[in-house]
């Protein structure tokens, strides 16, 4: 994390992306009518249905954030991963129906010729939509949000699906009738392989996938620094969304009490917890070993 | 696909257990196939006919299908030892599955009954058609095919003491009533003139499927959300922890499930003024105890602190 903003900028993003997704829609769909541009109406739908994804996200973390209990002893971290997954599938409907639209054009070969308003309004729905991308995409990053992060990805895919209107408009303007099909055929591909990606990424991170090995290696340095500790036998992450639950072995003399060794794990304890950013808990198990025999363990 | 099955029967009962090892994987893909067969058999006559129930009841058998094959499958990837990147194994990945399958049962389910509720309108209204004989026909095979597919699974079951089978076994037994039901709702609507009586069966599987997948559904996302075990489980973890020689106390004990393996956390407090060395092996003895308790797929996690009376 990089400033303490980002906590504050991490719950009023989400929220925003709600709010701006519903506003497009709106205004797509009234655009649209008014300006007879049957394309901007199905992208005013495609924001509503963006929207409905935005505020299932801010649900999602809300729970996350909930504190854990006696029936889910590691917390609610876990739903972001699931929220990224209904994200995964809006993206994937939004593009095939992207796609099968550019299709019947191609094989109807209707085209209407777009006014003006709708030029003017996608550039402001693109403004929009660039907006969301940046704001969830820095606030997902910087609390490494899986559930911010998806609503980003969301965000992008519309701002590209708005270039590519922006340039099948101007594309017809000038006189090539297909320009518009051919850059909506393109975009959906696009947001298919985004899709997809996003529901592998949430399918990680319910499987308990480990976290970064550069996390893990800042976690180990840690640990060594602290005193009495002469090794790490094993260690285990998993990723339970914004934060992470470490099981750490360390190796410590066997000549000492019981009461020693609890001294040494609190402290191991402290200086990860204080060295280290996102653990939402950390289980420290010892290893007894014989230190004057030279055994030591990597 | 039945004479199959019956063949693999009369293996079974046999007195032979050590060839039901390897029946036990035949048995599972027997299963899928025929539960495969029957949906694709009823969704096609239930298509020619008109008959909504027969409809439904495919989806039912497709379920069946769909969680035998989470059955033989899941079991492979998630016996997939672990890796750096998934130290915890892949047991999660059957949740996932039926995380999946749960969703994607909801949404066919709607469109049953978005269809059901329409024709049982026009059934109000005088306009619904009977559906065709046949299917009155599919569903009688139907019933007799997942009887014997529950006979089957049931005795492969209990020789094999698998749980999974087992439920396999109650699928298909409520697949049989099912397809009853859309016998005599068939039998009704043609011959009673009780052209409601079809769609409204699918109603009623409607209803059944969309509960049973809101339970898929709670399942599985205990499962992802690390939901503690049964209590019972803990508190035997506990009992077992605690007679356990130089454990003063057992402090915490949490147990998460993944796939088919239960992993522990736990905390005992022993004498502060014993060695590291025999702190370590008396959690080196909770956590065989416990593993003889509650099987060799449990990992434990025994954290020693020292007892503060």
């Amino acid at each position: 994390m990089k400033y303490p903003e980002c906590i504050q900028c991490g719950q009023t993003s989400p929220k925003w992306s709600v709010f701006g997704n519903t506003l497009a829609a709106v205004f797509k769909v009234v655009v649209g009518t008014l300006t007879g541009s049957k394309g901007l109406v199905a992208d005013g739908v495609h924001s509503a249905a963006d929207a409905m994804s935005s505020l299932f996200i801010v649900i999602a973390l809300k729970v996350a954030d909930r504190p854990h209990d006696d029936k889910h002893p590691y917390g609610y971290g876990k739903i972001e991963y699931i929220s990224t997954l209904c994200a995964s599938t809006f993206l994937f409907v939004g593009a095939a129906s992207i796609f099968f639209d550019a299709i019947k054009t191609f094989k109807l070969g209707v085209h209407e010729i777009p006014g003006d308003a709708a030029m003017l309004a996608t550039i402001i729905s693109l403004g929009f939509s660039y907006l969301m991308y940046i704001s969830n995409q820095c606030a997902g990053t910087q609390l490494c949000s899986p559930a911010m992060l998806a609503d980003a990805n969301e965000s992008r895919a519309d701002s590209i699906t708005s270039v590519a209107v922006l340039l099948g408009l101007i594309g017809a303007k000038l006189g090539f009738s297909n320009a518009d099909t051919v850059a909506a055929l393109i975009v959906s591909l696009f947001i298919f392989n985004m899709s997809i990606e996003m529901f592998l990424q949430g399918i990680n991170g319910l499987i308990d996938m480990s976290v970064d090995p550069d996390i893990m290696e800042g976690i180990v340095a840690a640990s060594l620094n602290v005193e009495g500790v002469a090794g790490v036998r094993s260690i285990k992450t998993r990723q339970m969304g914004q934060k992470n639950w470490i099981d750490i072995e360390i190796a410590v003399s066997q000549n000492i009490s019981v009461l020693e060794v609890h001294g040494i794990t609190e402290n191991v304890r402290e200086a990860v917890m204080q060295d280290v950013d996102g653990i939402s808990g950390i289980s420290i198990a010892t290893y007894p070993i014989d230190e004057t025999a030279g055994g030591q363990f990597q | 696909m039945l004479s199959m099955s019956r063949a693999a029967l009369s293996q079974c009962t046999g007195n032979d257990i050590q060839k039901c090892v390897a029946c036990e994987k035949k048995a599972g893909w027997n299963a899928v196939f025929a539960n495969l067969a029957l949906a694709l058999f009823k969704a096609f006559i239930g298509y020619i006919s008109g008959s909504k129930a027969l409809l439904g009841d495919a989806l039912f058998s497709f379920k069946d299908f769909i969680a035998a094959l989470v059955i033989v499958v899941g079991f492979k990837v998630s016996g997939k030892p672990a890796d750096p990147q998934h130290p915890y194994g892949h047991g999660k990945i059957e949740f996932v599955a039926l995380l999946l399958i749960s969703i994607g049962l909801m949404i066919s389910t709607l469109f049953l009954f978005v269809h059901s509720a329409h024709s049982l309108l026009n059934c109000y209204h005088g306009v619904g058609n009977p559906p065709r004989l046949i299917a009155f026909w599919a569903a009688l095979i139907s019933v007799a095919a997942n009887y014997q597919l529950s006979h089957y699974l049931l005795c492969v079951g209990d020789t094999l003491k698998s749980p999974s089978m087992l439920a396999s076994a109650r699928h298909n037994h409520s697949g049989a009533v099912s397809s009853i039901m859309v016998a005599v709702a068939v039998l009704g609507a043609h011959f009673g003139g009780f052209a409601f009586l079809d769609p409204l069966v699918a109603l009623i599987e409607a209803a059944c499927l969309i509960s049973m997948s809101i339970e898929m559904l709670k399942d599985s996302m205990k499962g992802l959300f690390d939901y503690a075990v049964h209590p019972e489980a803990v508190d035997r973890i506990e009992s077992v922890a605690r007679v356990v020689p130089g454990v003063h106390k057992v402090s915490k004990v949490v147990a998460r499930q993944s796939g088919h393996g239960l992993w522990v956390d736990m905390t005992i407090k022993v004498d502060p003024l014993l060695s590291h060395q025999d702190g370590y092996l008396i959690g080196q003895h909770v956590r065989e105890s416990i593993q003889a308790a509650l099987g060799e797929t449990t990992n434990v996690n025994v954290i020693i602190e020292p007892y503060q009376p």
